[in-house]
C-alpha cells in the first residue's frame, strides 16, 4: 500500500530526532501502559493456567459404606463406566486410601499411632473424573439420582466444586478488571501518541503543503508519520516486555525461595508467557501507533 | 487546455461571489496574464484549477476533463500536470537547492537515477547551475524564485501556473524571471501568470485576463482593455 522508500525512512528518522524529547514521552507513557497491562495479563494467564490445573483434577469421589457388597460395587463400576460424560473410574482400596491419609499427617501427630492396617476405618471409594469439568455437576446429580434405588452401597458423594467456583469467579473478575484496565490505558497511549504526530505534522506542514502541490498522494506523505507512529509502538512494546520478563522473573524467585512450592509448581513457565506477551504487546504498540498518527495528519492532509 | 465555464464560486462566510460566471478558454501552449486588485478573485483562480477549492456553480476543465468529477485520491495526478510558482516562494529551508528541486521528483516516485540527470538540466536551464548547493537562505529572492520555477518545471507539467512571480523582487530581476518564463512557454508548456504588476504585462505582448469583482472584465484577444 505504501512505498517505503529510502526518502520515507529518512524523513520518520528526521522527525523523531527532531523531536526526541516529545518521542521519549510517548515511549516512556505507553511502555508505563503497557507494564501495567503486562502484569495484569501474568495474572490472568497465570489464574487460567492453575484453574486448568485444578479443573484437570477436579473429581467427584464416591465412597462406599463400609459393610458394601462386592456385587453393590460392581454394579456401581459398571453404571459409571457406560456413562459417556465419564473419562475414567478408578477404584480407591481401603489400603491405598489410608495410605494417602497417612501421608497427609505429620508422623508426630497421635492420630498415626492408632491407624493401622487392622483397624482401617477409611471407605473404600470410586474417583470418577469427567471429561468436561463443567460437566462434574451433572455427573453428581445423575450419580445421585443413581443412589435413589436404594441399596447401592453408596455413604457419600464428594465433589469440590466450590472450591472451583470461587476460582472461576475471580478469574473472571481479574478478567473483567484487565479489559477495563486495558481500555482505559489504550485511551491514553493514544492520545498521546496522536500528540507526539500531530506536533510532528505541525512541525512540517509547510512541507506538507508543498507535496501536496508538488501532486503527492496521501499516502506518500502519511508513510513517514505512519512508519514514525508504528516505531514509537515497537519500542515502548519492546521496553515493556523486558521489564515484565524481568518482574516475573524476579517474582517466581521470590515465590519459590519463600517456601510457596504448590503455587509455583503450577504457575506459567516465564518463557512461554513472555513468548506471548511479545507479541501481543507488539500488535498493540504498532496498532495504537498508526491508528494515533494516521488520525494525527488526516486533518493536515485537507489541501 | 483550461476552459471555465460559467464558473462562479461562493465562499460560505461571505455571501458575495469571489468569481461570477467566468467564461474563458486558453488555448494549449498559450501565455497568458491574469490581472486584477487584491481581492479580485485571482487566488479564487488559481485555487480552482489546483482543484483545492470547488466551483459553487459552472464548470472546469483541464485538458478536456471536468475535474470536479476527479475523485479525492486522483487529484495528486492532476497537480502533477500542472507547475505551480508561488509569490512566497515555499521552498523548504532545511534543504539545499539541489534537494529542494529533487524533491518534487522523489515524491512522485521517479527514480534516483532519473533525479540526478534531470536535476542540473532543469537549474540550468534557470541559470543557477553555480547555486545547486546552497541553502535557501543563501540566496537572493530572484534566485529563490528561480528555484521555485526548476521545482515547477521539473516533472513537465503542460500547464505552468505562477501566482505573482515578481510580487517579492525589483524590476530587474523580475524582468530576468519572465524571460525565464517566456523561454518554458517556447517549449510548449501552457503558461499562466497572475500578477498585478502591469509593468510586467505592458513589457510583454501577450493576452491579458482582467478581473474585477470577482467578474472578468476584459481579455485582449478579444479587444479587452487591461486597466488596473
Amino acid at each position: 500500500m505504501f512505498n517505503l522508500r529510502r526518502s520515507t525512512i529518512r524523513d520518520a528518522g528526521q522527525s523523531l530526532r527532531r523531536n526526541s524529547l516529545m518521542s521519549l514521552a510517548s515511549i516512556i507513557s505507553m511502555t508505563a501502559a503497557l507494564v501495567i497491562l503486562g502484569i495484569f495479563l501474568v495474572i490472568t494467564m497465570n489464574i487460567r493456567q492453575v484453574t486448568q490445573h485444578v479443573e484437570g483434577n477436579l473429581r467427584i469421589q464416591v465412597f462406599m459404606t463400609q459393610n458394601c457388597t462386592q456385587q453393590q460395587k460392581d454394579a456401581l463400576k459398571n453404571y459409571l463406566e457406560q456413562n459417556n460424560l465419564i473419562k475414567s473410574v478408578q477404584y480407591e482400596s481401603k489400603t491405598t486410601a489410608l495410605k494417602n491419609f497417612s501421608k497427609q499427617l505429620d508422623s508426630s501427630s497421635s492420630l498415626a499411632g492408632t491407624i493401622n492396617s487392622k483397624n482401617n476405618p477409611m471407605p473404600e471409594s470410586y474417583i470418577v473424573r469427567a471429561k468436561n469439568a463443567n460437566q462434574l455437576g451433572k455427573i453428581k446429580s445423575q450419580i445421585e439420582k443413581y443412589n435413589q434405588q436404594g441399596n447401592t452401597g453408596i455413604e457419600y458423594i464428594k465433589y469440590g466444586r466450590d472450591y472451583i467456583q470461587a476460582l472461576t469467579n475471580f478469574s473472571h473478575f481479574i478478567n473483567m478488571f484487565c479489559l477495563f484496565v486495558v481500555i482505559v490505558l489504550s485511551v491514553i497511549s493514544y492520545f498521546l501518541i496522536y500528540n507526539t504526530i500531530k506536533l510532528t505534522v505541525f512541525a512540517r506542514r509547510k512541507e506538507i503543503g508543498i507535496m501536496k502541490y508538488v501532486g503527492a498522494t496521501d499516502n506518500y506523505i502519511r508513510a513517514p508519520f505512519l512508519l514514525e507512529g508504528a516505531f514509537l509502538g515497537i519500542i515502548a512494546a519492546l521496553a515493556a516486555t523486558l521489564a515484565v520478563r524481568t518482574g516475573y522473573y524476579y517474582v517466581l524467585g521470590y515465590l519459590s525461595g519463600n517456601a510457596l512450592l504448590p503455587i509455583t509448581a503450577n504457575l506459567a513457565s516465564p518463557s512461554a508467557l513472555i513468548g506471548k506477551i511479545v507479541i501481543f504487546f507488539l500488535a498493540y504498540g504498532i496498532l495504537i501507533g498508526t491508528i494515533g498518527s494516521h488520525v494525527a495528519i488526516r486533518k493536515f492532509l485537507d489541501v | 487546455m483550461i476552459e471555465f465555464d460559467n464558473v462562479t464560486k461562493t465562499y460560505e462566510k461571505n455571501e458575495k461571489d469571489a468569481l461570477k460566471d467566468i467564461n474563458l478558454r486558453i488555448e494549449s501552449g498559450e501565455f497568458v496574464f491574469l490581472v486584477g486588485r487584491s481581492g479580485a478573485g485571482k487566488s479564487t483562480f488559481i485555487k480552482l484549477l489546483l482543484r483545492e477549492i470547488d466551483a459553487t456553480k459552472g464548470v472546469v476543465r483541464i485538458k478536456g476533463h471536468d475535474i470536479s468529477k476527479l475523485s479525492k485520491s486522483q487529484i495528486p495526478y492532476l497537480r502533477r500536470k500542472l507547475g505551480v510558482v508561488f509569490q512566497d516562494f515555499r521552498l523548504l529551508e532545511n534543504k539545499n537547492v539541489y534537494e529542494n528541486v529533487a524533491y518534487a521528483m522523489e515524491i512522485i516516485g521517479r527514480p534516483e537515477k532519473k533525479i540526478r540527470k534531470k536535476v542540473p538540466l532543469a537549474l540550468s536551464m534557470v541559470g543557477l547551475s553555480d547555486r545547486m548547493y546552497h541553502y535557501p537562505h543563501e540566496l537572493s529572492g530572484g534566485e529563490q524564485q528561480r528555484v521555485v520555477i526548476a521545482r515547477a518545471i521539473i516533472n513537465n507539467p503542460s500547464i505552468l501556473i505562477c501566482d505573482e512571480p515578481t510580487g517579492n523582487l525589483d524590476p530587474e530581476t523580475s524582468k530576468d524571471i519572465m524571460r525565464i518564463l517566456l523561454e518554458i512557454n517556447r517549449h510548449g508548456t501552457t503558461t499562466v501568470v497572475v500578477t498585478h504588476d502591469m509593468n510586467i504585462v505592458r513589457l510583454l505582448n501577450k493576452r491579458v485576463l482582467t478581473l474585477e469583482n470577482g467578474i472578468l472584465t476584459g481579455d485582449s484577444s478579444k479587444g479587452g482593455i487591461a486597466n488596473v
